[in-house]
């Protein structure tokens, strides 16, 4: 997936902002137990599918992510239009 | 603003509405989302959006703030907690620690995480001393925290738990004389973890129009517009306007997690008071990872303003949607992101702190709502 060229990776070095309500929507890259490697604007982190057991999910899948936590899965134009809305969120709390 | 939610700005100043109509959503997020988008600017001025309880560090109890800050002071533990958590301040006097971070700097081993994982990766680090995580927040942390003790903790991690529940907030204010609102908007990741059936009584038991959002201008504005037209045509439902997240009973894992971990409870909210079964707390089988049986409560009744909200504070009626931030009167002059005096303006989560970090600083001019808060 694009993301756009000057979009940054802020949220998720700085959770400051997502920490309670929003989550973070990123990519698994690959699976290990209930552990997923996840990425998103070339940042990865450790995410649990702890809470996805209902909910296969594989490598290349998208899943929103709380607190370290997956609680839902979803579509690539869908984390695509929520990280451009984070993107202009981020811009307007740096502004 | 995105093509879809110029759309729906379009139909809703289409619509033929009454003078005044206000609509309450019940998540930090939400209220992010309308106040970076300028969604109260856009729409037509008899909307008013009213950002109500959606902050969990907001109205987490002041004794629990009180109880961790001595917990970290007073026993040899690490206490972790959610960034936000560590600048709330307590009621005490002056020469003693009011925060977590106030605490640390006294030196106790005090650290923010972003996730319950992390909680547990320095238990595992630090085998030999007592990890307690104070975690405070909504359906959607406090699953997490579920999720993380059903998976197994470390022995030495304790969790000192002040995790609510959303709904029994609103429906208080539904069942009070005066709820303040018109229609609701509802939580979208609250709804993706419960479910979005959480909020039928809204629309069954009290008539009142309802519909689940996400955290896009568009999302927002097809719920906006949702609520408007059952408002319009006296027929409410239960509208789903984040169906990609959103589904029939939530995430099941994550609610039998809940259940299996968690039991629910009659709950003190910050200001508010206790409210029905709004509360989370470790249950009999995680006991040993319940840090309110593991140590003792430095709780202190003879403690001045124990449980309040910090003088001059209108942080309650914040919260509870009674007024907007920028009627408090410590609001942008004692009270700011820099040196904040009420949760509201330290949390993230907060409406004071949202309104304040997007300029909505100037007093609004709503007599009704000034005058029925005087």
């Amino acid at each position: 997936m694009e993301y756009p060229a000057d979009a940054g990776v802020a949220p998720l070095r700085s959770i400051r902002g997502f920490s309670m309500c929003l989550g973070i929507p990123m990519q698994i890259k690959n699976i290990d137990g209930f552990t997923a490697r996840c990425e998103a604007k070339g940042v990865e982190r450790d995410v649990s599918l702890f809470m996805m057991q209902d909910q296969p999910v594989q490598p290349g899948d998208f899943v929103v992510v709380h607190v370290g936590y997956a609680i839902q899965k979803i579509t690539p134009r869908e984390a695509r239009s929520a990280w451009e809305l984070y993107d202009q969120m981020l811009g307007a709390g740096h502004a | 603003m995105s093509d879809p939610a110029r759309h729906w700005l379009e139909r809703i100043r289409a619509l033929a509405l009454p003078p005044r109509v206000r609509i309450m959503n019940v998540c930090g997020g939400h209220e992010r989302a309308i106040s970076q988008a300028g969604l109260r600017g856009a729409l037509p001025g008899n909307i008013e959006l009213i950002p109500g309880p959606g902050c969990p560090v907001c109205i987490c109890p002041e004794e629990d703030v009180f109880e961790a800050i001595q917990l970290a002071l007073n026993e040899d533990i690490i206490m972790v907690a959610f960034g936000d958590m560590l600048r709330v301040p307590v009621n005490v006097p002056k020469r003693e620690a009011r925060s977590l971070e106030q605490a640390r700097s006294l030196g106790a081993d005090v650290r923010p995480i972003a996730s319950p994982t992390e909680a547990a990766q320095i238990a595992r680090a630090h085998p030999e001393k007592p990890v307690v995580f104070f975690a405070a927040g909504f359906e959607t942390t406090t699953a997490p925290v579920a999720a993380m003790l059903v998976e197994g903790a470390p022995d030495n991690l304790l969790v000192l738990l002040s995790g609510r529940l959303t709904w029994p907030a609103v429906a208080m204010l539904l069942e009070s004389d005066e709820p303040g609102f018109d229609a609701l908007v509802a939580p979208g990741h609250v709804a993706t973890v419960m479910g979005p059936e959480e909020w039928a009584f809204v629309v069954d038991q009290h008539g009142i129009p309802a519909a689940v959002a996400g955290f896009t201008p568009e999302s927002l504005l097809a719920a906006l517009y949702s609520t408007l037209r059952q408002l319009l045509e006296d027929r409410c439902f239960l509208d789903n306007c984040y169906p990609e997240l959103v589904r029939p009973g939530g995430n099941r894992a994550a609610r039998q997690q809940l259940q299996l971990a968690l039991d629910v409870s009659n709950a003190n909210w910050r200001g508010i008071g206790v409210i029905p079964d709004s509360g989370y707390t470790v249950n009999r089988t995680y006991r040993v990872h319940d840090a309110r049986r593991q140590f003792p409560s430095y709780a202190d009744d003879a403690r001045k303003r124990a449980g309040e909200m910090p003088p001059g504070c209108d942080c309650a009626q914040v919260v509870l949607g009674k007024i907007y931030p920028n009627e408090c009167r410590l609001f942008g002059v004692a009270c700011q992101p820099r040196h904040p005096i009420g949760p509201c303006m330290v949390s993230d989560e907060g409406a004071c702190r949202i309104w304040w970090s997007n300029g909505l600083r100037e007093p609004v001019n709503k007599p009704e709502r000034a005058a029925a808060t005087t």
